[in-house]
């Protein structure tokens, strides 16, 4: 059963959401709450999270979609003016709060003192850094996470990682032989800085010359959201899970093998089976493909059953307490 | 929260913006009633959003442009379509038709949740706006006013669009064309469904969006119209949307707002000048 639900955050506005209703039996002892991608709200883009949520429901977890303050249908305005910098917003935390609020609300409601945070992209960043924060977090989905921050447009090219200028390389490849990205080339429809970037960058690793410049053959830290490492290490350190999925395609998922995967393995590999990594091979990032949903439902049912089943019912896991910082505000 | 049926009365203790489930068509629908603030106009209002993915983009601005109008008296309801947002029912099951009986749930529930109400109009947004014109021309006699958002007007030109659409996130996706617009026409005429941006297209939906006509006879609207032009580039009403006017016998007028529907450089969060022309033309008709 689905519920439209309104809550408080930490700031007085309403926050709107959906409560599913767990269907299975007492309900999991953790409760899932799916943190909104950008600005696309609790749905995400093709009705994403709907699936999640009621496929979750059925297997026995209540879980909450809400909508962040000032997007969706929440209170609230988001005063940016340009998309990126609301990205940016998002990527540096801005909705924690709103976050540890929808946690309090499924105590408040449900009894629950556990949760699984999950979301896409901007959903993702912040069930990470909400994780870091707050110990009644057992389980982190991340699916898209972004770690390097999000940069305009006109910024992108000169952030662009290795794989994506491959990649972009070798698009380039078909194109030759196309009308039509000749057309668009001509009539300028065509990212020019970027395509201009991309030949430079091909040019310079056939002449080899040294590291340094726009696009280092070395990825550096500076590039890596500041947060993302220690939230990584300090969550999954303290006994919890991080699943992390990307889309084969997905530029999100160059960066976090050329800034996270590659250059910090050893200290990932500490972590043991507290974290995973699942690529699904040709998934844009939305995952907008039927198969490539149904491969993400697979892999994170699989991660549920095998770190979540046994954690009793509801009954069961009351009470384990929200922080002493916590606030109840419940607006119906 | 409550579930709502035909039967019931508005409740004693109400938020000034709820969100509920009604029945539509056999299904639950989802909706937000924006209830009137301060002396209440009398006039309600249902809003019609666009298609797939514009309806996300755009969804921002309904609720700031619903806020807007409750706060000037008016009663709003937003809902979603079955198939869409967190109504029942799955997306490929949605067509043109059933957007537009679901319209028609919504303003039945919109006269029950406010029973006083004087004056019921639509206002539909990009594909919402063609499914609000033909809601509007089945319910007459119960719909005073249209507005017109950026209207779809020409089916046959819409599909195609959309597939563009799929075959520039193809593109953007797999680095080429997988499935072109020939294969997609075939694979639409043999009864299968395409994929378009993550939605699936199926060959009922492709036919009735292909089939939209707002100057056919059976779209044919009695009420007070406003044809609205929301583009940022251009100042002159473009000559299908002057034409659509005549034939509703309504205004028209072009207002400048980037395309919030789609994915742009800028945050839109209210298109301040479209909710300008929109109160202000209620204003004149209905104060």
């Amino acid at each position: 059963m689905t519920e439209p639900v309104v809550f408080l955050n930490r700031n007085g506005l309403r926050l709107f959401g959906v409560l599913h209703h767990p269907e299975a039996g007492a309900g999991k002892g953790v409760g899932i709450v799916v943190l909104p991608a950008g600005v696309k709200m609790r749905i995400a883009p093709c009705r994403l999270y709907n699936d999640m949520a009621e496929r979750w429901a059925r297997s026995g977890y209540a879980v909450l979609r809400f909508d962040f303050a000032g997007l969706g249908d929440s209170e609230g305005e988001a005063q940016e003016e340009l998309l990126a910098d609301l990205y940016a917003a998002v990527q540096s935390g801005r909705y924690v709060g709103d976050t540890l609020a929808a946690m309090d609300y499924m105590h408040l409601r449900l009894g629950l003192g556990r949760f699984i945070l999950t979301g896409l992209c901007g959903g993702a960043i912040t069930a990470l850094l909400t994780a870091a924060r707050d110990s009644r977090v057992d389980g982190v989905l991340g699916i898209g996470l972004p770690v390097v921050p999000e940069r305009g447009a006109s910024d992108r090219p000169r952030a662009a990682t290795r794989g994506q200028a491959e990649y972009l390389w070798g698009s380039y490849g078909n194109k030759v032989m196309d009308p039509g990205a000749w057309a668009r080339f001509l009539t300028f429809r065509t990212g020019y800085r970027t395509v201009a970037r991309t030949i430079w960058w091909k040019l310079r690793s056939l002449i080899r010359r040294g590291p340094g410049g726009w696009l280092s053959s070395e990825p550096t830290d500076e590039n890596l959201h500041p947060a993302v490492l220690p939230a990584f290490r300090g969550f999954a350190r303290g006994g919890a899970h991080i699943l992390v999925m990307y889309g084969g395609a997905d530029r999100h998922g160059w960066e976090f093998q050329e800034y996270v995967g590659g250059p910090h393995a050893d200290r990932l590999q500490r972590l043991g089976d507290r974290w995973e990594l699942h690529v699904i091979p040709e998934a844009d990032h939305i995952l907008s493909g039927p198969s490539w949903r149904q491969e993400m439902h697979r892999h994170a049912d699989d991660w549920l059953r095998r770190h979540f089943a046994e954690q009793g019912s509801r009954e069961d896991r009351t009470h384990a307490g929200p922080p002493d910082n916590r606030w109840t505000g419940v607006a119906n | 929260m409550r579930e709502l049926g035909q039967a019931q009365t508005k409740p004693s203790t109400a938020l000034p913006e709820e969100p509920f489930f009604f029945p539509g068509n056999g299904r639950r629908l989802f909706g937000v009633l924006h209830r009137p603030k301060g002396t209440e106009s009398g006039v309600g209002i249902v809003l019609c959003h666009p298609f797939a993915e514009e309806k996300l983009w755009a969804h921002r601005v309904f609720v700031s442009l619903a806020r807007d109008l409750a706060a000037l008296g008016h009663a709003v309801l937003r809902f979603d379509a079955a198939g869409y947002g967190d109504s029942e029912g799955a997306f490929a099951e949605a067509t043109l038709e059933t957007q537009v009986r679901d319209s028609i749930a919504a303003i039945g529930q919109l006269k029950v949740q406010q029973p006083d109400l004087r004056t019921v109009g639509l206002i539909g947004l990009r594909l919402g706006a063609a499914v609000a014109c033909m809601a509007g021309a089945r319910c007459n006699d119960e719909v005073r006013f249209l507005i017109l958002c950026e209207p779809v007007v020409n089916g046959p030109r819409y599909v195609q669009e959309i597939l563009r659409a799929s075959l520039a996130s193809q593109l953007a996706t797999h680095g080429r064309v997988v499935q072109n617009r020939s294969a997609m026409i075939e694979a639409l005429n043999k009864g299968l469904a395409i994929q378009v941006e993550g939605y699936p297209v199926t060959a009922q939906l492709h036919g009735q969006l292909a089939a939209i006509d707002l100057f056919a006879p059976d779209t044919r609207f009695h009420g007070d119209v406003l044809v609205l032009q929301v583009d940022g580039r251009q100042t002159t009403v473009r000559e299908e949307l002057q034409q659509l006017a005549s034939h509703l016998d309504g205004d028209v007028e072009a207002v400048a707002e980037d395309a919030f529907w789609k994915e742009i450089k800028r945050y839109y969060g209210r298109a301040d000048h479209m909710t300008r022309a929109i109160t202000t033309w209620l204003g004149q008709r209905y104060d």
